[in-house]
């Protein structure tokens, strides 16, 4: 017989339970619900990046056949409030200056793809071709792309209300720098760009409202955050709490971040929804998400770093400007994640003195959204490509400088207050070296120069947040960093799991079902998983920031064991034993006194008994079978540790290359499912391969985008991407219950500075660097015949 | 008060009546000329397995589906060009009780995350075992080139290619067979 | 996104009917094959059009395969509804017309090169396109039909400009006639792009006849060029009576990135194409010299 201590579920790669509707069709996504009745919105988008709106003719759009209702952006603004209010405002000190904004522009466009108008049809092709008859006259304004040019005093203002086009600032680090810079060697001084990229999803965003008097607004929507985006539609459309209801389905394709902000569309379709009593539906198409979503990183750094000769870092100095776009998206607004780059920035590092600038600057792009690697992308390529560059300047083992400055002992708070709880970062780096065979390949390095061949290896690490306490996420975005569940067990002792979280690919039906089938002794089969639907789950966050094995898993855990508690109380009283909680076991669906194993309860039947036959509970016991717990870590935050390896070979006539090898060591603390956690890795190293080799989001000068579809933005195919050879290396965090934490997010980020770093090791020729982002053969090439 | 409008169906957007074999049944229905293929099968049919995820130049896949025995993006073809054709979409390809070897290697190998792009992801697998049976992971990263995932970085979606075709390579040649025509 | 409304939709099952509607309808038709860049063009409302013709079902474009046009003239004659996959894979294509199959294995994906037809490719003309430079350089023939005759052009004389051919509204692509290559001859393409499968960066395509190792004659094209595939005639100039070495095809390779004019988009700058055509200049002339030897025996 299983004991309760040995893991029975947690740690097997089993099949996911979500698959097999995903696997013959069946699942649902939100383009696949249409409500009877059902009407479909159409939004007609600004052609200029900065104008205003001189003229807006619907009279042609109206007459169209089959064409329901037409909004404009007066109407709607008069029944709302602008959509930055407090709760979806971050709080980071510093200087903030707020954009008002209301769902569709009135008087001005700040971005190309800036909504004007609103189509409602009878159906999607015909609110098309009606959109095509809405005329808009624009009086074309000076055009501001380059974030350091809007900085100037003489530049135009976006916001003409604003002092300046900044629309946060402020300051990051702690020690003593300037000493620290007088004390050093050698100072590394460069500026370093990582460009505009992000994550999107294959499913684009997409939502259906409904209304009636009665319950009030039920919008469903493929959000990673519904009761963040439930509190946002109440208090700015005015609505009693209890008169809005979020859903997201059960199916969302994806999301990365992107699916985690709130849009402008949110308003327009929950108000015409409201405004028709008619079910409305928006599915955003490629070109509106490539226009307006998902674009992220854009970050020019001026690193600075003091080294001594042996290759320590003793401070750092970064000037950093981050290009937000029009910084109108509710919750990030386009300065939380150049500012959560900026504390992140010292990475896996232990460096003592450091000081950041961070300056956020509007410009008429559109906002910046969140995409996995959160902000960090360019800020982890700045840091790990600059230690590379120190190794050379040095002439020292890049391996050495890594070692000398890892973060030894835990927990560790680095200089711009992030914490690092637990692991050993020093061993995943060795074993990564020990993965590439470094020595080794050093030398077949040395081999194939002599017949002309360029190989070269680079590595970078990154310390990966795997989901933010409260003690950071209350004032970075006035929300709390607690996960949440509620256990319940049902009359037939099924066990049904309630998360705030809405998934979108993860498996956590399968990933929390094993965690709480370990803590109640069943089956996963006797576990059903429910979510997205703010009326029937705990508050909570959102999937996203790596924080679902952080602590939803764990909240899910401490629900479990509350639970416990009352059943083994239950048990002791139906087996007539008088014994203490710890002395029975769950296994086999029974709850087993450990002194004599012959006295065991069903879980069904302690179902049965609290929940239909209370008459036989202990005496003054409270019916019910079910709890919610909050799971907050004693630490502030926790990270988990990944290490990228390459060996590349170039061709220096055109600055091609080819990924030969591609390694990662991950540390996830306890995988509660090593095969999903491979996917996340598989997945995060090819989507940091993507933005940093071939996806970009570029703008001519005057500001029309020209990535607006997968033709143009290149999202890489699997011929374009090598084999990703995974490695795990996997220390339990104290910190939560099963020694879990979560994976995901930070995956993309070393990703830059591996290669750029094994590119320059190939190339292996004084002066040259790789500084700008992506790293395509062109800017290679360029850089070579820059020396 | 709203004035009532009479609705006429605008004379420019002619229709069609088409015959289809769709999952070997066979369906007729007037379509509007201008109605794409994906959205015949997702909206006419209630085939929703098929998706859209490029919205214009078909990049995507996610709307990959048999026509008349080849993978073909479903989002570039107009409805009424399927008049007379055998579609194959991954409503048709297995049950939850009895999948697919292309489904099982896809649940066994952990080849999805968000499934968005699984059903047209498959149906070029499918296509690719029915003239290939031992492709190498480099014939698999070719022949999956039209369908595009985020979520898997590819690794899992090969091994999951490769398990189906051991899988159907172990069978007879007539089961075998049977699986890869419809 | 969806094309705007459609009146009318034929499907004729033979050349005959085909051109009769052209003939009818030709100014506010649209000829459909593969449809892999008209979908598109239609979605974004580029291309409006009342109706539509779907050539998909006339036998008559589907010919392919070798034969004598007159005796000792062997000729490839590709319908103008072959589809990619064809001509990446047919064993003759492979086997006589590399430089063919070099094109169109390259084409998009599996998906588009299931639909996409060569008569598709040719009449759309994008200059960034695969099939247009190999039809060039292997000087093809392009037979265009209409109700009120023939016209046969040289695929020099077939592309206009960006995206515009000779043919004509009431008329339709019936298939191109390749000259079977004489002994001595290999051709072969290559181009780069940003991802696979993409639109070429810059392509070149290379045809060279030897005597032992002496170029006799050569036909040089470069595509992912505006406005159509450019000729490289200096480079085929200093080749002529050249002893081939692989000094001299990085020499012609110079030649080519001087002579073709190169603009700069958002895939590549002006400066970096040159690089490019330099290196698959070089490339693809080497290989096109191998098979040329190979077929000398």
């Amino acid at each position: 017989m299983t004991t309760a201590s040995e893991t029975k579920w947690v740690g097997r790669s089993i099949r996911r339970r979500e698959d097999p509707r995903l696997l013959v069709g069946q699942g649902t996504y939100i383009a696949d619900l249409t409500l009877p009745g059902t009407t479909y919105v159409e939004l007609v988008r600004s052609t200029h990046a900065h104008a205003r709106i001189r003229k807006i003719d619907i009279t042609k759009a109206e007459k169209h056949p089959g064409v329901v209702a037409i909004l404009t952006g007066q109407e709607i603004a008069a029944a709302m409030k602008p959509i930055i209010i407090p709760a979806i405002r971050p709080n980071l000190g510093g200087e903030l200056q707020v954009p008002t904004v209301y769902p569709l522009a009135i008087d001005k466009v700040n971005y190309v793809g800036h909504p004007i108008v609103a189509i409602v049809a009878e159906n999607k092709y015909i609110a098309e071709d009606a959109a095509q008859l809405v005329e808009i006259e624009y009086d074309p304004l000076p055009v501001l792309l380059d974030p350091e040019e809007a900085l100037k005093p003489d530049s135009p203002k976006i916001y003409e209300e604003w002092e300046s086009n900044i629309i946060w600032k402020g300051t990051l680090g702690n020690g003593d720098v300037e000493k620290a810079f007088s004390e050093a060697d050698y100072i590394l001084s460069e500026r370093f760009y990582g460009h505009r990229t992000g994550a999107a999803p294959m499913e684009t965003r997409g939502m259906v409202a409904a209304y009636d008097n009665f319950t009030g607004l039920t919008l469903h929507i493929n959000s990673q955050r519904p009761h963040i985006l439930r509190m946002a539609l109440s208090k700015i459309m005015n609505l009693p709490h209890d008169k809005v209801r979020v859903i997201a389905p059960k199916d969302v394709g994806g999301a990365f971040g992107t699916k985690a902000a709130i849009y402008r569309e949110e308003f327009i379709v929950s108000y015409l929804a409201m405004k028709l009593k008619r079910p409305v539906k928006w599915i955003e198409n490629r070109m509106e998400s490539l226009m307006s979503i998902g674009q992220e990183r854009d970050q020019i750094h001026y690193l600075e770093i003091a080294v001594r000769k042996d290759g320590k870092i003793l401070g750092i100095k970064d000037r950093m400007i981050a290009d937000s776009g029009d910084g109108s998206n509710g919750v990030y607004m386009g300065f939380v994640m150049p500012w959560l780059s900026a504390a992140y920035l010292t990475n896996a590092y232990d460096i003592p003195n450091v000081h950041i600038d961070l300056t956020c600057v509007v410009t008429n792009k559109p906002c910046l959204s969140p995409s996995r690697a959160f902000g960090e992308f360019p800020a982890r390529f700045a840091m790990d490509y600059a230690l590379h560059l120190v190794a050379r300047e040095l002439k020292l083992d890049p391996r050495e400088v890594f070692k000398i400055n890892i973060i030894k002992e835990f927990p560790y708070v680095s200089a711009t207050g992030i914490t690092h709880d637990s692991g050993d970062y020093v061993g995943a780096f060795n074993k990564l070296l020990e993965a590439l065979d470094y020595d080794k390949v050093k030398q077949e390095q040395k081999e194939a120069r002599k017949n002309g061949r360029l190989i070269g290896v680079g590595f970078a690490m990154g310390a990966e947040m795997s989901g933010l306490g409260s003690q950071v996420f209350v004032p970075m975005e006035n929300q709390p960093g607690y996960g949440s569940a509620t256990v319940k067990i049902d009359t037939y002792g099924m066990i049904q799991v309630l998360e705030g979280d809405s998934p979108q690919g993860q498996g956590h039906e399968t990933t929390i079902a094993q965690a709480v089938a370990d803590e109640l002794g069943v089956n996963i089969e006797d576990i059903y998983i429910s979510y997205g639907d703010t009326f029937n789950t705990p508050f909570a966050s959102g999937t996203l920031g790596n924080r679902g094995a952080s602590y939803t898993v764990s909240a899910a855990v401490l629900a479990c064991r509350k639970l416990k508690r009352k059943m083994t109380k239950i048990a002791a009283h139906l087996l007539g034993i008088e014994s203490d909680s710890e002395d029975f076991i769950f296994s086999n669906r029974e709850v087993v006194w450990k002194k004599d194993t012959t006295k065991k309860v069903k879980i069904e039947d302690i179902a049965d008994v609290a929940i239909l036959a209370p008459t036989k509970l202990p005496q003054g016991m409270e019916a019910g079978l079910e709890a919610t717990a909050y799971f907050e870590a004693d630490i502030a935050s926790m990270l988990s540790i990944g290490v990228h390896g390459a060996v590349v070979e170039v061709d220096p006539s055109t600055g091609g290359f080819k990924i030969l090898r591609y390694v990662v060591v991950d540390d996830c603390g306890v995988p509660i499912n090593p095969m999903l956690v491979r996917g996340q890795v598989h997945g995060g190293a090819v989507m940091g391969i993507g933005n940093a080799l071939y996806e970009k989001y570029s703008f001519d000068e005057s500001g029309q985008p020209l990535a607006t579809t997968l033709m143009e933005y290149h999202m890489p195919s699997a011929a374009d991407v090598p084999h990703i050879e995974m490695v795990e290396f996997n220390v339990p965090t104290p910190y939560t219950p099963l020694g879990t934490k979560g994976k995901g997010e930070g995956i993309p980020a070393p990703v830059p500075a591996t290669l750029a770093s094994a590119i320059t090791d190939a190339i292996d020729r004084p002066g040259f660097k790789l500084l700008n982002l992506p790293l395509t053969p062109e800017s290679i090439w360029k850089a070579l015949n820059e020396i | 008060m709203n004035q009532l409008k009479e609705l006429q169906k605008s004379s420019a957007d002619g229709t069609k009546t088409i015959q289809v074999r769709v999952n070997g049944q066979i369906v007729e229905r007037e379509v509007h000329i201008r109605m794409l293929l994906v959205d015949f099968l997702r909206e006419e049919l209630g085939l929703t397995g098929t998706h859209v995820g490029c919205s214009v130049e078909g990049r995507c896949g996610a709307c990959t589906i048999l026509l008349n025995g080849e993978n073909v993006k479903s989002c570039l073809t107009l409805a009424v060009q399927a008049d007379g054709a055998n579609i194959l979409t991954v409503e048709g390809l297995g049950t939850p009780d009895n999948l697919h070897p292309i489904q099982e290697g896809f649940w066994e190998k952990h080849g999805l995350q968000c499934g968005f792009c699984t059903p047209g992801m498959m149906m070029s697998a499918y296509n690719l075992l029915k003239v290939n049976p031992h492709p190498s992971s480099d014939e698999i990263r070719e022949a999956i080139v039209g369908n595009l995932c985020r979520c898997t970085g590819y690794e899992h979606i090969i091994e999951a290619v490769q398990y189906a075709a051991e899988r159907l390579s172990s069978m007879s040649k007539e089961e075998r067979e049977k699986l890869l025509t419809y | 996104m969806y094309p705007a409304p459609i009146s009318d939709y034929f499907a004729p099952s033979t050349l005959e009917e085909c051109l009769d509607l052209l003939y009818h309808y030709g100014s506010q038709a649209k000829i459909i094959a593969g449809g892999q860049s008209l979908l598109p063009l239609l979605k974004l409302r580029m291309v409006d059009t009342p109706i539509i013709i779907d050539i998909n079902r006339i036998i008559e474009l589907q010919e392919f395969g070798e034969k004598f046009l007159e005796p000792g003239k062997r000729i490839l004659r590709i319908g103008a509804l072959t589809r990619h996959k064809t001509l990446a894979s047919h064993p003759l294509v492979l086997s006589k017309y590399p430089i063919i199959s070099d094109a169109a294995k390259y084409i998009g994906d599996v998906q588009i090169r299931n639909r996409g037809t060569i008569g598709g490719s040719l009449v759309h003309a994008d200059p960034a396109a695969d099939l247009p430079v190999p039809i060039l350089v292997l000087d093809s023939t392009l037979r265009v039909i209409s109700k009120d005759g023939e016209r046969d052009f040289s695929a020099e004389d077939f592309f206009l400009g960006l995206m515009m051919t000779v043919v004509e509204e009431n008329e339709i692509l019936a298939y191109v006639d390749i000259p079977s290559p004489q002994k001595g001859t290999g051709a072969a393409y290559s181009k780069h792009s940003v991802v696979f499968g993409d639109f070429s960066v810059i392509s070149v395509g290379a045809r060279v006849t030897l005597l032992e190792d002496i170029c006799q004659s050569s036909r040089i094209y470069v595509g992912g060029v505006n406005p159509r595939p450019q000729r490289a005639v200096n480079t085929e100039e200093f080749l002529q009576g050249k002893t081939i070495t692989s000094e001299i095809l990085q020499k012609a390779a110079d030649v080519m990135a001087e002579e073709i004019e190169v603009e700069s988009d958002m895939r590549a700058s002006n400066t970096y194409r040159k690089i490019l055509l330099k290196h698959y200049g070089f490339n693809v002339l080497s290989k096109a010299i191998q098979r040329a030897k190979e077929d000398q025996f």
